[in-house]
This record gives structure tokens, C-alpha cells and sequence, in this order.
């Protein structure tokens, strides 16, 4: 269970996210709603220990998150939300790089069928001529080398085709129920949001996303 | 590290022919500025005409000695012709050794041994006439020995056992032993070593060398602007290792194989000049190449854009090539303000210094950044 209690984090004199509690079960996929700005980039970062917050704590099953850095990271595929792949490699130089400085190694074999898994077939092919939607499938594997319990993904499906969002989100919900992942992650998508999420939070102010997905009977808590 | 290697190995490969351009650009960049020098200044030697009207030894030692002075390109010919190409200006003046030129000297009388001619278009007319007036006084101040000691030896009614040309002899011998002047250019500091190519030792040229070295690691150092600016950098900062931790271990890599290329320029550079490098020379070398690597990876880092990199880096050369004495070595300005050649490593490698101020300036200042802000949270 991963567990968030009372936290806060502001950038200058803008006080991004104030007094956010909520915890979330293994095996759930949690959507993070809310308008731009509103914090939930900053939530996922804290989330993933790129940041840490000025007051409240994180904790994961035991682990808390401010003694325990180096294990927590091990156990978080964070996703961010600018494709980070190196252009000039090809889908399998990408994975062996981030694989030769993960925290676990695996065979090229293996390399390959997480890759298949997602429905990303080629191999050898450069990625920048990939399409958008199969950098974005890299970007989630690169994330997935380690076998991460925790996955955080900011906006993994922006900017692509509908097939491959789909594709995506059908990947990640089995990821959750088959091996207990806990999934959280942001999304301008309502459509995908009441499909793959068994939870959503809203951050910010705008009422805007609570009164839609409420529309669709989704039950929002607001953070 | 092995890692780091594995994953810098397949960086290098997408960049093999630029990375090999840049390492073996200081070795090429050098030779190349060395030999131009060189063939500039063979061909910007002072022509200078010389007529030789005395067929004595001594004059065509004479003769000898002005061929051999560096910077003069002599032509022997008639008076006549040599005064009419004078008057073309195709000759910058015009010596001429005067019949008697040898007894003049034997018989102590030093007027008008040699005449001279220049025109209004003649720039180098005094340094040559000193150059060869040098020479004249050397024979006459062996002649002069040789004639004191023959009218001491009447004075005491003694009969000399030596003759005028041992004693000029002995006395050439004494000044070249007891040479109170001994001018020889030398590498580094190197002791007197002979040199094949006189030319080549104006330069400095492990100065030059030193300013393409510097240039290269910093345009090589711009990886790490990259890379920190890259969206990878979220995944980078959440590896085992921190980012910190990563840009480091590459930044070793990189100092490694610059270290690497440098011995190798140093053994061509070697070959090149045709001297032998000591200890003390590769020990300047690891410390030079510690010393720019490490503030081309912390400069680097206060650099948001390669752009502003870039163009930051070309003046900073400039300037550490300057106060360092690189490329102005004989009367720059480290020969006016001594203190400000320790503002540039350059010095350091021209000098052969082990030890800088730079070296332990920059690991402070390395050591603050990496235990600085930043390092638990990437």
C-alpha cells in the first residue's frame, strides 16, 4: 500500500499542493485529474522522489519514504511526461542502455518480449523514425526494465493515435490486476480515465473534471 | 563502471567520426600550424647580396658565417650586378668583403673591411650589418690576441714559438668553451638537445598544441549540457547510481580517452620535433589534461544551452591562451605581469609544472557541486 499523509509543496510563493492525504491499494490504477498547473505533475514527482515535499510523508508497505530513498527507487517505473529516449539509438540500443544502469539485469531476450508485450514489434529500427504512439510504448518499457511495483506516469498517452492509447491502457490495467502493480497516473483523457481507473483524484481548484467524470458516474475524491 | 562504460560505448559508436575528428584535432591542428610557421618563415627571410673580393680563409669563413645566420637569404654575385639589383630593390643591401680583407684584419687595421649599400627601401638593413660586424669583430678581436702577443713577444726580445694562425685558432677555441653568451632554443626546458629544425623551435610548440587541446574538451565537454538537459535526465536521476554519480563517471570516461589520445599526440608531436619527452613532461601532460577536463565538465554546468557553450568557450581559449604564454611566448604578456600566467593551465604544460593552482581551485569547487543541493533529490 502506498500511503500519502498531509502533504505540501510550493514553488516560490505559489503553494502548489496543501494538506494532500490518500493512499492507494496494490493492484489499483488511480487516475490524477485536474487543470493544468493544478499540482499533479508536481504530485507525481514527489511521488517518484525527484522532489521532495516541505512538510507531510510518503510511505510505501514499511518504507518510509525520507529513510528509505534508495529502496523506494527501486521499486518506482516512473514515466515522465516528455518522450526520454535517446533519438539516435534504436528501440533495442534504448533498452540496453537503461537496462546496463537499472537496478536489475536482464537478458536481451527479456528486453525484447517486454517490448513485445507492449505491442512493440520493431526492434532494431531507429527510433526516431518511430511513430509517435511507439516511442510512447518505449518510453512505458524503458520504465518497466527494473519490474517496478510502483508505476507513475504523467500523461503516457498524450499526442497519440487512438489505437495505441488504447493498447497502452489495456497494458497497463493488466499490469495492476495480474501483478498487483499500483498505477497512478495523470490524464486530460476523461474517456481513458473511466475506462482504466478503479479510482480518481481531482487536485486543483475547477470544478470542471469532478462535475464531468461525475456526469459518467465516476466517483472523484478531491485532493 | 563497467556499466557506464557499456552505456558510453554506445553513444561513442552513433558518434565515432566526429569523436575521432575531435581527438585527433589538436595533433593535425598543431602540425599544421607549426609547418605553415615554418614555410612562412622561410619564405619571409631577408635577401641580402654579398659580394667577396678576398680569396683568403678567413674570408670564406666569413662568407661561411653569413650563409649560416637564420633569417638572411644570402646571393653571392658581382659588385656590379649586386648594385643594380639593389637599385630593383630585389635585394634588401648589399656586403661587400673588400679586396685585402684578411691582412685588414691581420694587421689590425678594421677600416673599411667590409662596405655596405642600401637603398630607401631597405627595412632590414641594421640587424643584418650588426650580424655581420659581429662576425668581423670576432676575427678581429682573435687577430688583436694574435698581434698583441707577437709585439709583447719583440717588446720582451723573446722569439714566439707559436704561429698567427694558432694563436687565432686557440683563441676561437677559448671564446666557443667560455662562451659567455650561449644562446639555444629548446624544448620545454629540455636540456641542450641538437636540432634539426631551428625553424620549428621559435615556436612553442606544445603551446599550440595546449590551445587545441583546450578548445577540443570543451566542445567534447558539451555532452554534459546535453544530457542535463534532456528529458532523460527524470530517468537518469532515478538509477541506482545518482546523476550526479553518472555525469561524473562519464566525465572520467571522457578524461580517460582524451588522456589516452594525448599520449598518443605526444609520442607524433615527439617524432615530429625529434625530441625526447621525460617524466616530468608526461606527468604535466596527466595534470593539463585533469585540470581542463575538469573545468570544461564544471563550466558546463552552469550552462543551460550548448549554443551560449559554444560561444563562450571560443574567447575563454583565447584568453587562457594569451596569459599562458601559448601562443606569444617570447614577449607576451606573462613576460610583463609574471602573476597572470597562473590564471590559464596553460602555463602549466608550457612551463612542465606538476602542480597547479588550478588543479586544486577546481576540485574544491568540484567537490562543493557534488555535495551540494541536488544530490539526494535529483
Amino acid at each position: 500500500m502506498l500511503k500519502v499523509d498531509s502533504l505540501a509543496k510550493h514553488y516560490g510563493l505559489k503553494q502548489i499542493l496543501e494538506d494532500v492525504s490518500f493512499q492507494v491499494e496494490q493492484g489499483e490504477v488511480v487516475g490524477l485529474v485536474g487543470e493544468n498547473g493544478a499540482g499533479k505533475s508536481t504530485l507525481l514527482h514527489l511521488l517518484a522522489t525527484l522532489t521532495a515535499p516541505e512538510t507531510g510523508s510518503i510511505a510505501y508497505q514499511d518504507l518510509n519514504y525520507q529513510k528509505n530513498i534508495r529502496e523506494i527507487r527501486k521499486k518506482i517505473g516512473f514515466i515522465p511526461q516528455d518522450i526520454a529516449i535517446w533519438e539516435d539509438f534504436s528501440v533495442k540500443e534504448n533498452m540496453v542502455f537503461f537496462e546496463q544502469l537499472s537496478w536489475v539485469k536482464k537478458s536481451e531476450q527479456e528486453l525484447r518480449q517486454l517490448c513485445q508485450d507492449m505491442k512493440l514489434d520493431e526492434w532494431k529500427t531507429k527510433t526516431k523514425s518511430l511513430s509517435g504512439g511507439m516511442k510512447r510504448k518505449l518510453n512505458i518499457a524503458i520504465s518497466l526494465i527494473h519490474d517496478p511495483a510502483i508505476l507513475l506516469l504523467d500523461e503516457p498517452t498524450v499526442g497519440i493515435d487512438l489505437k495505441s492509447r488504447r493498447e497502452i491502457g489495456t497494458y497497463l490495467y493488466n499490469l495492476a490486476k495480474k501483478q498487483g502493480k499500483i498505477v497512478i497516473y495523470t490524464s486530460h483523457d476523461m474517456e481513458e480515465i473511466v475506462t482504466y481507473c478503479d479510482r480518481v483524484y481531482c487536485i486543483g481548484q475547477d470544478p470542471f473534471y469532478q462535475e464531468l467524470l461525475e456526469e459518467k458516474g465516476i466517483l472523484v475524491q478531491k485532493l | 563502471m563497467k556499466q557506464i562504460f557499456s552505456t558510453r560505448w554506445l553513444h561513442w559508436r552513433k558518434q565515432w567520426l566526429s569523436l575521432i575528428i575531435w581527438l585527433l584535432l589538436p595533433i593535425i591542428a598543431t602540425l599544421m600550424v607549426v609547418t605553415i610557421a615554418n614555410q612562412w618563415q622561410e619564405e619571409t627571410v631577408i635577401p641580402i647580396g654579398l659580394v667577396v673580393e678576398d680569396d683568403t680563409t678567413m674570408a670564406n669563413d666569413l662568407v661561411q658565417a653569413i650563409y649560416d645566420t637564420e633569417l638572411i637569404r644570402v646571393h653571392q654575385m658581382e659588385r656590379e650586378q649586386a648594385l643594380t639589383e639593389l637599385e630593383q630593390h630585389e635585394l634588401d643591401s648589399v656586403f661587400v668583403i673588400e679586396q685585402g680583407y684578411m691582412d685588414k684584419i691581420k694587421t689590425n687595421d678594421r677600416k673599411k673591411v667590409i662596405t655596405a649599400y642600401v637603398s630607401d627601401m631597405s627595412i632590414a638593413y641594421t640587424p643584418v650589418k650588426e650580424a655581420i660586424a659581429s662576425y668581423v669583430q670576432q676575427d678581429a678581436g682573435a687577430s688583436r690576441a694574435a698581434y698583441t702577443l707577437d709585439a709583447m713577444a719583440t717588446h720582451y726580445n723573446t722569439k714566439p714559438t707559436w704561429t698567427w694562425n694558432e694563436i687565432v685558432a686557440t683563441s676561437n677555441q677559448i671564446k666557443q668553451e667560455e662562451a659567455l653568451l650561449d644562446t639555444d632554443f629548446s624544448f620545454n626546458q629540455q636540456a641542450k638537445q641538437h636540432q634539426e629544425n631551428k625553424a620549428l623551435s621559435l615556436w612553442n610548440v606544445w603551446g599550440i598544441w595546449s590551445v587545441f587541446a583546450f578548445l577540443t574538451t570543451f566542445f567534447l565537454f558539451d555532452w554534459v549540457i546535453k544530457e542535463k538537459q534532456s528529458a532523460i535526465k527524470v530517468r537518469l536521476s532515478l538509477l541506482p547510481i545518482s546523476f550526479k554519480g553518472y555525469l561524473v563517471r562519464n566525465g572520467l570516461l571522457y578524461g580517460g580517452l582524451l588522456l589516452l589520445s594525448d599520449l598518443i599526440n605526444m609520442s607524433l608531436l615527439s617524432l615530429y620535433t625529434g625530441q625526447t619527452i621525460d617524466r616530468n613532461q608526461v606527468l604535466a601532460i596527466i595534470v593539463f589534461r585533469f585540470t581542463i577536463c575538469l573545468g570544461a565538465f564544471l563550466i558546463a554546468q552552469c550552462f543551460q544551452t550548448s549554443f551560449y557553450y559554444y560561444v563562450s568557450v571560443l574567447p575563454l581559449t583565447l584568453i587562457m591562451a594569451v596569459i599562458g604564454g601559448a601562443i606569444i611566448p617570447i614577449d607576451g604578456l606573462p613576460n610583463k605581469w609574471a602573476w597572470i600566467s597562473y590564471f590559464s593551465p596553460m602555463q602549466q604544460l608550457v612551463k612542465s609544472d606538476s602542480l597547479t593552482v588550478w588543479s586544486i581551485i577546481l576540485l574544491v569547487v568540484f567537490f562543493i557541486w557534488y555535495w551540494g543541493k541536488g544530490e539526494k533529490h535529483a
